[in-house]
């Protein structure tokens, strides 16, 4: 019966591990795209309304309004920052998931190499 | 991650191990991390080489690539005037010296960064380095305790 229990557990052990590793993947990339953000966001802060920008559309250069854009960044990186604060709270829930599920698994391993 | 103090020489050696080519499979990431930045950074600077023979060449005839295998003659009407990708899509008009100075910016930056790594990477060299003695070490004493247990 604790045979059963213990594949159980390590089961979902494996299952929250890759669960884990998706989102920490996840994590990462809303890093690329924040740097990425911000860059853009410092080099707008260089130009003023006079400026011409274009804002590639598949593979068609489109014109756009330089305060469009700005705009457009900056809410992109509110975005952004929501976005990585949800993955980052959901990383911690999993990660002490995880620890339980872990001891779990210990207890029950030393259980069974006791009887 | 838990962060907690472990002194390396309490470990048994398998650990130690671990922990050895951890740090290894860091410094191979970091290594790889370097190579894209010189990438990058020879990418930059073919910009700026480009921008420089567009500006500075007498000739404005060039052949205007529709899509890498097709393309149509065209003329150079302003050859003081560059789309720079700033990243995300969006592309800004500037004049030489702007563009220039921006990919410039750039190259700098990818320089600092390039440094940085360098210095991480020489110090997880160091930690492999003392950790691999402390390996050393304990395998010599385990031989010595083995030896003496066959003696015995």
């Amino acid at each position: 019966m604790s045979q059963k229990n213990l594949e159980d557990i390590s089961l979902r052990f494996s299952k929250l591990q890759n669960e884990l590793n998706d989102l920490i993947k996840a994590r990462q990339q809303l890093e690329t795209q924040y740097q990425e953000n911000k860059i853009v966001k410092e080099e707008f802060a260089k130009l003023d309304e006079s400026s011409t920008v274009f804002k590639l559309i598949g593979p068609v250069l489109v014109p756009q309004d330089f305060n469009e854009a700005d705009i457009n960044v900056k809410k992109r990186i509110e975005f952004i920052e929501n976005e990585i604060k949800k993955v980052e709270g959901n990383i911690q829930d999993h990660q002490k998931n995880l620890e339980t599920t872990r001891d779990e698994l210990i207890t029950l391993r030393t259980q069974q190499t006791q009887t | 991650m838990s962060q907690q103090k472990v002194d390396l020489t309490t470990l048994p050696p398998q650990q130690i191990f671990e922990f050895k080519r951890q740090i290894q499979q860091e410094v191979q990431h970091l290594q790889s991390s370097i190579q894209a930045l010189n990438t990058a950074k020879a990418k930059f600077n073919e910009c700026i080489a480009n921008i420089d023979r567009v500006s500075k060449s007498p000739e404005n005839d060039i052949l205007t690539p529709l899509t890498s295998s097709l393309y149509v003659p065209g003329k150079i009407v302003d050859n003081d005037k560059f789309l720079v990708d700033v990243g995300t899509g969006y592309y800004v008009e500037k004049n030489v010296e702007d563009a220039k100075e921006f990919y410039k910016l750039r190259i700098d930056k990818l320089n600092q960064d390039s440094e940085q790594l360098t210095q991480m990477i020489q110090e997880k060299i160091n930690i492999m380095k003392s950790v691999d003695n402390v390996l050393k070490q304990k395998i010599q004493q385990e031989e010595k305790s083995r030896q003496q247990t066959t003696q015995a």
